[in-house]
């Protein structure tokens, strides 16, 4: 499929001049505003639709992803609201995500329904498929890549060649350049970048509890589908979001 | 619409043999504007045969690149740069024959941009803003027709080979059916699958963004995007289930359902006929059936289903019943879900066929009687019932709901009781047989109206609501009955009672109230509200004897006949302050009411009335330590007057060993009640804990005075008395067990009761306590099989201080097992098991032991197991027996009755579905 849309590929003649070369910048902090839509999310009972439909349409929330040469920190702007309809979202809703491209490592808490997990692995290695569609976040031109987890649950991100890390929200990462939009269609829910500022700046360093459960997300997810093997199938939603 | 040209680039590759150290391919990127080498270009390597990016590098400071440990591979090398053109080539790696690129040239990219505006306009196509809109139906089709088709027959729209689309010379990447997104990557899965005639309309359109739906950004990209839009009449479908079933001993249990939806329309019917003691619709399938109203209450988080399902008093599962039921709902959501209308109307007719023997205890100071008693009913009910409610939206900040409910219920009763009642020696004291047939006819009507109105200032609210009751029953009643009173053996005295009772009543009531809340402060809220209730009421009996000639009912017996004119007035008012600071909530306040009751007797022409002043204090914290862990603490209090049958009851004779009389001299009773829970639970552990609290005592509480004559005969009267208290304590705890597919638990309860009453006018206090343990194990393996296994204990005692070496103490167990199989050939076995053992009492010395025993095995059939056939075994040992015992005075009872024993049936349930306009899977 990339293949067509690449034929369709553009270049300009000559009669244009080309102005100044762009600037890379490598450290900085990125604002992210997730946005849930909530009178989509599956309701187990067909009467509670109603009560959902007064509710606003997006469950909004923001992230701080800062990032250096090879390592970036993703983690709750501010302390989160609480969303009277919790349940309704499912797990993992304020993920705090340490990767470090140079050793390979990441670290990320998860609160899943009051357990809270220290997860640490090695990053994952996503497939994805680049793109010719382009876009513009946050000032900056981006390129659509799409890849897919758990089998079969589409990501689609829009990623800039200017942030030269490889990095992203949540646990997204691996595209040649910042990722500053995520869609995730099966969730409803969207991460896009509103505020970029280049200024470098020391990376934060988010506590982990001593206390916390540390798990690798294979063994996180043997746990989850053994839970959610009971529950009704929606429950597969609330693995795809422990797996972001 | 952005045009863009095609740049061919071509490039020649110096191909060198070189050693394997080399990295295997390289090369330099320079921008052919400035003639400069480019610093961080982006070179991709993504590979030709699924697409995905296979590895990336950015150029150095001097412009050059290189790759290593890529394999071998044909792969297509795109190169871009900020604001330049991308470059795009095929390359092939060979295993060992690196490769090195020769310079690439970069473009700077400028966009030269064609507008091409579509103006055509006809008939079939129309111009909407930015929308170009083809009527489905002006372009001819064959029978049978795809999407795709329609999309090839429209102007200005290609299809390729592959079911690619082009509207307007540009790829369309999107397509929508009503508006809705099938997120799969092929638009061919919804323009290749669904026929033509299923469509309204064609609308092509450039989409802002991918997810513009819910994200609200835009960004000025667009996509070219089709959506379809269905016919109104194909957003339609059904779905429903049918039941028959019919066994031995002339068993039956059939039902069936449909529900159809159009749009937001919904129409469901069903229908019950059953005697297996099914009266009503399965939880499933009332939620289905759709006459639920739902609310939710934001400060406390909780939904509220009102169900209006009061359709069956049949008694506890007492007696045999036969129903035939049905039921007709409908719905509907006008200006676009803003106005909503729900109405449905039920139809109930049920026979049941009634036995019950009860035997009772009842200590006395010195000594005790003994009554049994057996009774024989048939009981036929019929009733009709509609209810329905209209909402309507009127701006963001106010609402109106209108319900409104009416019905009928007939009723024929007609029982044959038995009583003798014997002495603590078991002697005879009396007996008496009575036989009573009724028919009622009853009529209710009632309305309500809530008008919600919120304000610009958040926490603002103003409610007004209103409601309306109207009933009205008409009974007409036989009564014979004969009572001998026993001396020493021999009949000493008898009394015969042979009347016609003609009875109506009709009740108006009406209720108004008004809550506003105010916030006075971001974490403090101000709730005041003002009520008025008052009810007109009228009830008339007669009593007519037998004539001594005529042998009509035709003598009007005054001591027994009356007509009463009652009003009751109620004000309130009441205030609640409540305070709410991230995790603790605490709520305080008191109301207080005035009420007054006039009962005007007609028949004896005498008036009273009655006025109390009423008090409600209440405080509340709550704490959330996380969603998933909370703690609650409460005090009410509360005066709860007398009621009119306390203070004036209606003179009865329709059982005349038990004669309740008025006490006018009764004062309000003052309830302290404190409750205390907390419950817990951790998901991924599956872990379960919770402790729930009640204490109450009670001032000037109202109880009983009896008087126990010496044939047996007793009167009742109304009291205040002083310390009555009562304690109840709930906890349960439950997890899954560690490495293990079982979970396991507990759960314990305890009861404890402290009242009083009188006794022939002596002051007796009871005790009563009961303890409860019970442990549970289940599991549940997914598609194969579940078990649940519950065993409990419970010991129960009660002390009269009027007799106190009469104690009454006994334990009871109870087994239950449950158990699912799934086996092959679709055959499905489900077993489960109640087994309960009551232990024997000095009064109740009979074996009330019983083991039932069902079992379940089925078969499912048909495509998408629509079809199943089932074998039911009820009670497969013949051992089920109706029980209940109460203990909880000194007036001890145990009552056993009819119910369902052995039977057999055979089930055939079949599911149907049809969904709209095959509609793609997500």
């Amino acid at each position: 499929m990339v293949r067509n849309y690449l034929l369709t590929f553009i270049a300009v003649t000559g009669s244009l001049v080309g102005s100044s070369q762009a600037v890379f910048v490598s450290s900085g902090t990125i604002l992210f505003e997730r946005k849930i839509n909530i009178h989509r999310q599956e309701v187990m009972w067909e009467g509670l639709k109603d009560v959902i439909a007064k509710q606003p349409v997006f469950n909004n929330a923001n992230f701080e992803l800062s990032f250096s040469p090879g390592k970036t920190v993703y983690q709750p702007a501010e302390k989160l609201p609480v969303f009277q309809f919790g349940w309704l979202l499912g797990p993992a809703k304020e993920n705090i995500v340490k990767t470090d491209f140079v050793t390979g490592r990441s670290q990320s808490t998860k609160d899943i329904f009051g357990d809270v997990f220290t997860i640490e692995d090695s990053i994952s290695n996503l497939h994805w498929r680049i793109s010719s569609e382009k876009r513009e976040i946050a000032g900056f031109s981006c390129r659509k890549a799409v890849t897919r987890i758990a089998d079969s649950v589409y990501i689609t991100a829009f990623y800039t060649d200017e942030i030269p890390v490889s990095g992203g929200p949540e646990s997204f990462h691996g595209l040649p350049g910042m990722i500053l939009g995520l869609a995730v269609p099966r969730l409803y829910t969207t991460w896009f970048a509103t505020k970029v500022s280049l200024e470098p700046s020391k990376l934060p360093e988010p506590k982990f509890s001593v206390k916390q459960k540390k798990i690798t997300y294979e063994d996180l997810s043997k746990q989850l589908v053994r839970l959610f093997e009971r529950w009704e199938e929606n429950a597969q939603k609330y693995i795809w979001w422990t797996y972001l | 619409m952005i045009t863009r040209t095609i740049l061919c680039v071509s490039l020649t590759l110096a191909v060198a043999v070189l050693n394997a150290q080399q990295p295997q391919l390289s090369g330099s990127v320079k921008d052919t504007g400035e003639n400069r080498l480019l610093e961080n270009a982006v070179i991709s390597l993504i590979s030709t045969k699924d697409s995905t990016l296979v590895s990336f590098v950015r150029s150095r400071s001097d412009g050059s690149f290189s790759f290593s440990k890529v394999p071998a591979g044909t792969y297509t090398m795109m190169v871009s740069y900020p604001k330049f053109a991308d470059y795009i080539e095929t390359i092939s790696l060979v295993e060992g024959k690196p490769i090195t690129a020769h310079t690439i040239p970069l473009t700077p990219l400028s966009q030269l941009l064609e507008e091409v505006v579509i103006s055509r306009q006809s008939g079939a196509m129309r111009m909407r803003g930015d929308t170009l809109a083809y009527l489905a139906d002006s372009f001819a089709l064959k029978d049978g027709a795809t999407v795709e088709d329609l999309l090839k027959r429209l102007p200005g729209i290609q299809v390729d080979k592959s079911g690619n689309i082009t509207a307007q010379g540009e790829k369309v990447s999107k397509v929508l059916l009503d508006g809705e997104e099938f997120f799969s990557d092929d638009p061919a899965v919804v323009t290749q699958n669904l026929g033509a005639d299923a469509i309204k309309e064609v609308q092509v359109f450039d989409k802002k963004s991918e997810q513009a739906e819910f994200t609200g950004i835009d960004d000025g990209k667009t996509q070219k995007t089709i959506n379809l839009k269905l016919k109104p009449e194909r957003k339609k479908g059904y779905f429903g289930k049918a039941s028959l079933a019919g066994g031995t001993k002339g068993a039956f249990d059939n039902d069936a359902m449909i529900n159809a939806f159009k749009g937001d329309r919904k129409i469901s019917v069903y229908g019950i006929m059953s005697n297996t003691g099914r009266n009503s619709l399965g939880w499933e399938d009332r939620e289905k059936f759709g006459d639920q109203d739902i609310s939710y209450d934001e400060d406390e988080g909780y939904f509220f289903v009102n169900s209006d399902n009061e359709d069956f008093e049949w008694n506890q599962g007492q007696g045999l019943p036969t129903t035939w039921t049905g039921g007709v709902h409908y719905s509907n959501k006008m200006r676009d879900g803003k106005d909503k209308i729900n109405l449905n109307y039920r139809l109930f007719k049920m026979n049941t066929r009634a036995n019950s023997e009860n035997i009772s205890q009842f200590i006395l100071a010195d000594t005790q009687y003994f009554n049994n008693t057996t009774t024989k009913s048939f009981d036929s009910k019929f009733m009709n019932k509609l209810n329905g409610r209209y909402e309507w939206q009127l701006d963001s900040l106010s609402s109106i709901k209108l319900s409104v409910r009416g019905g009928t219920l007939e009723d024929d009763l007609n029982t044959l009781t038995t009583n003798t009642a014997l002495d603590e020696g078991h002697q005879l004291v009396n007996e008496n047989a009575r036989t009573m047939s009724s028919h009622s006819y009853k009529k209710q009507l009632g309305t309500s109206l809530l008008w919600r109105q919120k304000f610009r200032k958040k926490g603002r609210t103003l409610s007004l609501s209103l409601i309306q009751d109207y009933e009205n029953i008409d009974q007409q009643r036989l009564l014979q009955s004969r009572t001998d009173y026993y001396h020493l053996n021999a009949i000493d005295s008898t009394e015969l009672i042979d009347q016609r009772k003609e009875h109506s009543s009709e009740s108006n009531d009406l209720r108004a109230n008004i809550v506003y809340t105010e916030p006075l402060h971001k974490n403090l809220t101000l709730a005041l509200n003002l009520g008025y209730h008052t009810n007109d009421s009228k009830s008339k009996i007669n009593s007519l004897n037998k004539g001594e000639g005529s042998g009509n009912y035709d003598e009007m017996d005054p001591l027994f006949s009356n007509n009463f004119k009652y009003k009751y007035d109620i004000s309130s008012g009441g205030l609640t302050l409540k305070f709410n600071r991230k995790k603790l909530t605490l709520t305080a306040g008191a109301s207080g009411n005035y009420a007054s009751y006039d009962q005007l007797d007609l028949f004896r022409d005498t008036a009273s009335r009655y006025n109390f002043l009423n008090f409600f204090p209440r405080a509340q914290l709550k704490y959330l330590f996380s969603p998933q862990s909370r703690f609650s603490m409460e005090y009410r209090g509360e005066t709860i007057p007398p009621n009119l049958r306390q203070l004036q009851p209606i003179r009865e004779n329709t059982d005349p060993l038990n004669i309740v009389i008025g006490n006018p001299g009764l004062r309000q009773e003052f309830r302290n009640s404190f409750n205390l829970h907390f419950n817990n639970y951790k998901v991924l552990s599956e872990r379960y804990f919770g402790i729930h609290v009640n204490y109450s005592m009670s001032d000037r509480a109202i109880s009983t005075s009896d008087l126990v004559q010496p044939g047996g005969k007793r009167i009742i009267q109304a009291v205040n008395v002083d310390g009555n208290q009562e304690m109840s304590l709930y906890s349960y705890f439950s997890r899954r067990l560690p490495k293990s597919k079982w979970s396991a638990g507990f759960d314990f309860n305890l009861n404890y009761s402290l009242t009083n009453n009188f006794v022939n006018l002596v002051k007796n206090r009871n005790k009563y306590s009961r303890v409860n343990l019970s442990i549970n194990q289940r599991t549940d393996v997914k598609d194969k099989f579940t078990i649940q296994f519950r065993e409990g204990a419970s010991y129960f005692i009660t002390r009269s201080s009027i007799n106190p070496d009469e104690v009454t103490e006994y334990f009871t167990y109870q087994v239950q097992f449950n158990g699912t199989l799934k086996l092959p050939w679709k055959l499905n076995a489900e077993t489960w098991v109640v087994a309960d053992f009551r232990e024997k009492t000095t009064a109740f010395d009979r074996n009330r032991n019983a083991i039932n025993w069902n079992i379940n095995l089925s078969r499912k059939f048909f495509k998408g197991d629509k079809g199943e056939l089932r074998l039911e075994v009820y009670d497969l040992l013949n051992q089920n027996i109706g029980f209940d015992r109460t203990t909880s005075s000194n007036f001890i009872s145990e009552n056993t009755y009819n119910t369902f024993t052995r039977y057999g049936m055979l089930r055939f349930i079949y599911r149907f579905t049809k969904t709209p306009a095959a509609a793609p899977a997500n």
